[in-house]
């Protein structure tokens, strides 16, 4: 044991480091562009994730991908039941029982009888034989070991824990075994659990994978933190567990399959085109996001009138209000999308978010988009989709649902409701902001006593889109823009100076308007450091009290064990 | 647990998985010997070598060794560890003898 001992493993790598490293790929899909080619071979990687972040999911496939592709590998569950793991796989369309009859994986189920009483010193060395076992019998030369944090629990103390996971690491290091090994950790951003630094330094690759709200959305993001020998990506991507399993989606390279932003079309207003640049693209995404109240869906459905005029077929999803509300809300801002519904050009369909789960959505929606054909598909509230039943599945439906409708040529307006509290500039709340190609941004503010809405437009891909922010009014005959404020009897300067006055002030309203809602940002990112810092060391102290209270509970038990034993015995 | 003890010769199936010669299994071995010697010709007692015989050890769900399995026609006792913890390991047997 002493020759490959932590210290000697180090100068090996940092020798190996000046030649290329060996790497294997893990076969998922977008995770080896990350790590520039795979894990390393014959050595161990280290995959910590939060509960629910889907460990036990990538180091699986990881097997999985491998086997199919004739690599075969063992999965030490010392969590999972392998049942459990064969049921949850199916359910990706993954057939382990096919590849276990095969010999190509072994699913093996590493549980420790709760009911087994602690007679002095032992070691894990029986599972890693019986593992000596199993790889030899089939030939494997990958291996995972899921949850490890489990069976270290059994030696209740940070030098023993330590000792087996160096005798583990060795067995590894010394058969040449890719090592896939996952554990838990406590919080978000913080690293593995204190007592298991040292895994992060034994193994060579280190990647975590996080769970995390952001604008009340929840997203999943994988990041590279440490690869000994070899140069990786280090930024974060986001990640989404779909039917075939695990998928990274680095957004930008989603993008490129696209097809090509088509031609501009008309929004259904002669000024709010010119504020866009000419209008909207086809193929483009195009996310209207503001508070309650300020023309969101009136927005949209001016937009699918326009189309509908046009003879273009629309589908428009809500989550608001049934389709009877919704037609008759939008009478008296004066847009009647009647006619249409009728002659079959607009389909509206509303759903309840609640009602059922992400993926039912999601095949409605898909039936319903393939049943019409629509150009253009409105989606409104995009941010209703997170009261979806399930709750890791807003963020994944997003990204497909505009995918889906990218993919196939179709024009994908989004609607965000804003809360009250949100400010302008969270418009990338919905985590999706780097696939939207358009932001439009409404907004309802009080001055003089006056409420008045006004529109901007964030940013237009492809566009000369203005930068200016207009009043919006919402009249009896739809939506109107006045033009920017241009004072009363102007005669006497002279039409041009008057607009370049006016622009000035438009200007400074502008910048004032920025300047405000960056230091309500401010204010508001300052707010949830301060609630996020005192939750997580309510949860740290909470987490403390419990395992208190189970070694407490733990003691008492093998107390009354041992007690009862002797009175027996006695 | 009260069953009949007329038949005095095998009360139990006594099975220690060892891995080699490692320390732990040496002790445990060693220790039960010993202990067994106050219950003579009461227990059959087999050690298998996980090594040589992993089939066993993983059928019988054994991951830590040494570990003992003490099986009865009704009841299944498992104890972990060197046995240097020598009252659980009597303790046991005696819950077994009763």
């Amino acid at each position: 044991m002493d020759t490959s001992s932590p210290g000697a493993g180090e100068i090996e790598t940092a020798g190996a480091s000046r030649r290329a490293i060996e790497k294997i790929p893990t076969h998922i899909e977008g995770v080896d562009d990350v790590l520039r080619g795979g894990i390393p071979k014959g050595r161990m990687t280290l995959l910590v994730g939060g509960p629910g972040t889907g460990k036990t999911l990538v180091a699986l496939e990881f097997l999985y991908r491998s086997a199919l592709a004739g690599g075969s590998g063992v999965l030490v569950a010392f969590e999972e039941r392998a049942d459990a793991l064969r049921r949850n796989a199916w359910s990706l369309g993954w057939d382990l029982e096919q590849l276990e009859k095969e010999g190509k994986l072994f699913l093996l189920e590493a549980h420790v009888d709760p009911e087994t009483i602690i007679a002095g010193q032992f070691t894990l060395k029986a599972l890693l034989a019986i593992i000596e076992g199993i790889t030899r019998e089939i030939g494997a030369e990958r291996i995972v070991f899921d949850a490890i944090d489990v069976p270290l629990r059994l030696f209740g103390g940070e030098e023993r824990e330590r000792a087996e996971l160096y005798a583990l690491h060795d067995w590894l290091v010394d058969h040449g075994m890719t090592s896939i090994v996952t554990a838990k950790t406590g919080e978000p951003g913080v690293s593995a659990p204190p007592r298991y630094e040292f895994l992060d330094y034994m193994a060579n690759t280190v990647i975590w994978l996080d769970q995390r709200v952001t604008g009340q959305v929840s997203t999943r993001r994988l990041r590279v933190v440490k690869y000994r020998g070899s140069d990786f990506d280090r930024n974060e991507y986001p990640y989404i567990i779909r039917e075939q399993g695990v998928r990274l989606t680095p957004l930008t390279s989603i993008q490129l399959r696209h097809q090509p932003m088509g031609e501009m079309v008309s929004v259904g207003h002669p000024q709010l085109d010119a504020m866009l640049g000419g209008g909207l693209s086809r193929v483009s995404s195009v996310l209207i996001t503001g508070t309650s109240g300020t023309g969101k869906t009136l927005l949209a459905s001016t937009f699918a009138r326009a189309a509908c005029e046009r003879g273009e077929r629309v589908l428009y999803i809500t989550f608001e209000e049934s389709q009877e509300a919704m037609i008759g809300a939008l009478r008296s801002p004066g847009v009647d999308l009647r006619p249409y519904v009728e002659n079959g050009t607009l389909q509206i369909i509303s759903a309840l978010p609640e009602a059922m789960g992400a993926e039912e959505h999601l095949i409605r929606a898909v039936d319903a988009i393939t049943a019409l054909d629509p150009a253009h598909v409105i989606m409104d509230a995009a941010s209703s989709t997170e009261r979806f039943r399930g709750e890791y599945a807003s963020f994944d439906f997003l990204v497909r649902f505009i995918n889906i409708c990218k993919d196939q040529g179709r024009t994908c307006i989004l609607t965000n409701q804003l809360s009250g509290l949100e400010q302008a500039q969270q418009v990338s709340g919905l985590g999706i902001s780097s696939i939207i190609d358009t932001v439009i941004l409404l907004r309802l503010s009080e001055s003089n006593g006056e409420l008045n809405r006004s529109i901007l437009v964030l940013k237009s891909r492809g566009a000369a889109h203005s930068n200016q922010l207009r009043e919006f009014r919402i009249t009896s005959h739809g939506i109107e823009l006045p033009e920017a404020y241009v004072g009363a009897g102007g005669s006497v300067t002279g039409v041009a100076r008057q607009q370049q006055e006016a622009r000035d002030a438009a200007e400074k309203r502008r910048m004032e308007q920025m300047m405000r809602a960056k230091q309500a940002e401010i204010t508001q990112v300052r707010a949830a450091l301060e609630a996020h810092t005192a939750e997580f060391m309510a949860r740290l102290e909470q987490a403390q009290a419990e395992f208190e209270a189970m070694r407490f509970e733990f003691d008492e038990r093998e107390r009354a064990r041992e007690e009862r034993l002797q009175m027996r015995g006695a | 647990m009260t069953e009949p003890m007329e038949d005095e010769k095998t009360l139990a199936h006594l099975q220690l998985f060892v891995v080699g010669d490692e320390p732990h299994s040496k002790r445990a071995r060693e220790n039960i010997v010993e202990v067994l010697g106050q219950f003579e010709g009461h227990y059959e007692f087999e050690v298998i070598d996980v090594l040589k015989n992993y089939r066993t050890a993983l059928d019988a769900g054994i991951l830590i060794a040494p570990t003992l399995l003490i099986t009865t026609s009704n009841s299944r006792i498992t104890i972990a560890g060197d046995m240097e913890d020598r009252k659980r390991l009597v303790g046991a047997l005696k819950l077994i003898a009763e």
